[in-house]
């Protein structure tokens, strides 16, 4: 593939989720050097954690893995970030059904055995996917999601951590109902959280943002909502 | 007719189905608890042993299990009961058949009678012979002959009888062993197919992993040599692992050739070794489900077995493939658990496959080392089962036991730790 071309993957955060120890070095080999971030895993649970610790714009994952397998991987993600893009290395027999389940336009396929420049093309594609880079949220804020900055008045916003996490979980989700399970799964790793303490949390974003329509659905969660802009 | 639980039994005289005339009874044998065999004879010939038996003042009958008089001088009185014939006589019908045999005394109409019963062999027929009293006393050796002849010649009947049933019975065996043995014989064979149908899948599995590294590594290196990045250093490291993969596949292909060959020759090998390569044969199957297996041999790490490896392989197959069905019904996401436990008492070893799995209920506990299999899904780790408690019985001096049913379902495999030619040669025998 042309050099010029692969210069493009500049852009993207990509993460690797595969168990063979030598496609993932040869992967690393061929990909990392062009790209922003580079993050990899040897298996489902460990790629599911630095998802939820990074946020990535393409995660590249093989399905037959240890621990968990990549649907399951994939299913847990796009509960908390149903726009995620996938790149999915299968292997012909038994994922031709498991395929067809899967939801359109999230992921793209690609067959094993893999070829390198397919691959790295597949990933040039991906940058066309990418919606929304930026997004108006209320009068006064807008976001990038892809450099994950949060403006206000075009001046960026740092939030503490937690609320940071809680915000951009709110943000891959606008319109839905975030439910308190996805906050406690997404930014406090499960760990049962008291509603308070995110009540606080949502508390502290709505002060330094206080446009932002976020309500709280009694007992479910919260949601933000967006009005289009006009 | 007879629907008698396969006892054996003789039948109602009933007519002929082909000349409707004639009066036949029919005896049966069964055998295997699955079949009959069934003897017919004509009633004629009887009656004509009995007629030609009819002297003066002696007169003999013989009576069926169900009080009915069979045969009777007196036509009149067949085919009834002789408390319908005579009720006076109720008395003397009870005593026939409340004992195997007897001498009873009894009048009718004035005249005294000595009656002598006894009972045929294996039905439960009477055959009565009755003479007046004083006939008796008065022409005692003369009639005591003929009473003989009269008894033996019963009693040649009923041998006769029973010797047909039995030429029957052992034809027709021999016909269901010749045919049992070549149903075994296709069965071998499907269990077989199954089981290299199994690891075929598997070799393929398994060899994706390598190929895919190989596909990459090369088509990065032609990518990178247009692009003129390759460096000599990253050439030489992906050599080197495509080196790696290639070793993998040889492995792979030889791990599975074992499996299909049909070895049988008994060597030393290591416990722990043999059993490793069966998981690795099993491994792409077994973490693309999540199931993990667990080897518990601490005492017996270094254990070095004289056996037939390749049988020992097998039947451990077997019983991981069921134990890996029977996780894949619980329905939780969570890595499952298969565990092995290895311990050596006296002159055997004794493997413990145990898992956490749906359990066995009563009903498949009763055929589960069956040959016969209701459902066609199970014909894969069905018949598995009878196949490798086979190899254990036949092959192993061993034996293939369920000793738990649930939490967890655990079979215990046993072999002998030092199985020699002598033995192994009897235990085919004796199979």
């Amino acid at each position: 593939m042309h050099l010029q071309t692969l210069n493009l993957l500049n852009a993207l955060t990509v993460l690797i989720v595969e168990d063979d120890e030598i496609a993932r070095a040869t992967i690393k080999q061929d990909i990392k050097p062009y790209c922003k971030v580079f993050y990899e895993a040897g298996d489902g649970l460990y790629g599911l954690q630095l998802f939820k610790e990074h946020q990535i714009d393409v995660i590249v994952t093989d399905i037959h893995m240890p621990e968990i397998n990549g649907f399951d991987m994939i299913e847990e993600i796009l509960k908390l970030k149903p726009e995620q893009l996938f790149i999915v290395m299968t292997s012909y027999d038994s994922d031709q059904n498991l395929i067809h389940s899967m939801k359109d336009g999230a992921c793209s396929f690609l067959r094993k055995p893999l070829d390198m420049e397919e691959l790295q093309t597949a990933l040039v594609m991906t940058l066309g996917r990418i919606k929304y880079t930026t997004k108006t949220l209320s009068s006064d804020v807008h976001i990038d999601y892809q450099k994950e900055i949060i403006y206000r008045n075009d001046e960026p916003i740092f939030l503490s951590h937690k609320c940071n996490k809680i915000f951009w979980l709110l943000c891959y989700n606008i319109g839905r109902l975030v439910s308190y399970d996805m906050c406690e799964n997404y930014v406090y790793n499960g760990e049962c959280v008291n509603k308070s303490t995110l009540y606080n949390e949502i508390l502290r974003i709505k002060k330094q943002l206080s446009t932002l329509d976020i309500e709280n659905i009694p007992k479910e969660g919260y949601i933000l909502r967006v009005t289009p802009v006009s | 007719m007879l629907a008698n639980n396969f006892e054996p039994a003789i039948s109602q005289v009933f007519k002929s189905p082909i000349n409707k005339i004639d009066n036949m009874i029919a005896a049966i044998a069964p055998f295997n608890g699955k079949s009959l065999a069934t003897l017919v004879v004509e009633i004629k010939d009887v009656e004509e042993k009995v007629s030609q038996t009819k002297f003066e003042g002696v007169f003999a009958v013989l009576i069926d299990a169900n009080r009915k008089i069979l045969v009777d001088p007196t036509i009149a009185f067949r085919g009834k009961k002789l408390s319908e014939n005579i009720p006076e006589l109720k008395w003397l019908e009870d005593e026939i058949f409340s004992k195997e045999a007897g001498l009873v005394e009894y009048e009718l109409l004035g005249k005294k009678y000595l009656l002598l019963f006894d009972t045929v062999a294996s039905t439960h027929w009477k055959v009565v012979l009755t003479l007046e009293k004083e006939v008796a006393f008065a022409n005692l050796n003369a009639q005591t002959k003929k009473l003989l002849y009269l008894s033996f010649g019963f009693f040649i009947l009923g041998t006769c009888l029973m010797l047909g049933i039995n030429a029957v019975h052992e034809f027709w065996r021999h016909q269901v062993e010749k045919k049992k043995d070549e149903y075994e014989f296709i069965l071998a064979h499907r269990s077989r197919m199954s089981e290299i149908g199994e690891l075929i899948s598997g070799i393929n599995h398994q060899l994706q992993q390598p190929l895919n590294a190989l596909n990459l590594l090369t088509t990065s290196m032609l990518s990178n040599l247009k692009n003129k990045t390759l460096t000599n250093e990253t050439l030489e490291g992906n050599l080197r692992m495509s080196q790696q993969s290639i070793v993998l596949m040889s492995k792979t292909i030889g791990l599975f050739r074992n499996f299909y060959r049909c070895d049988e020759n008994i060597s030393q090998f290591s416990l722990q070794k043999c059993i490793e390569s069966v998981l690795q044969v099993l491994y792409i199957d077994f973490s693309r489900q999540n199931i993990g297996v667990e080897i518990h041999n601490d005492t017996h790490k270094d254990l070095q077995v004289t056996s037939v490896d390749n049988f020992i392989q097998q039947v451990l197959l077997v019983l991981l493939q069921n134990a890996k069905e029977a996780l894949l019904t619980k329905a939780e996401i969570n890595h499952h658990k298969i565990q092995i436990l290895i311990s050596v008492e006296k002159d055997l070893v004794f493997l413990d496959i145990s898992d956490w799995g749906e359990g066995i209920t009563k009903e498949t506990k009763a055929k589960l080392f069956d040959n016969i299999k209701s459902s066609k899904k199970d014909l894969g780790s069905g018949i598995g089962l009878y196949f490798a408690r086979k190899i254990a019985r036949e092959k192993l001096e061993g034996d293939l036991i369920l000793i738990q049913s649930s939490s967890p379902t655990t079979f215990r495999f046993s072999f002998k730790y030092h199985l020699l030619k002598k033995d192994y040669d009897n235990a085919s025998t004796n199979a």
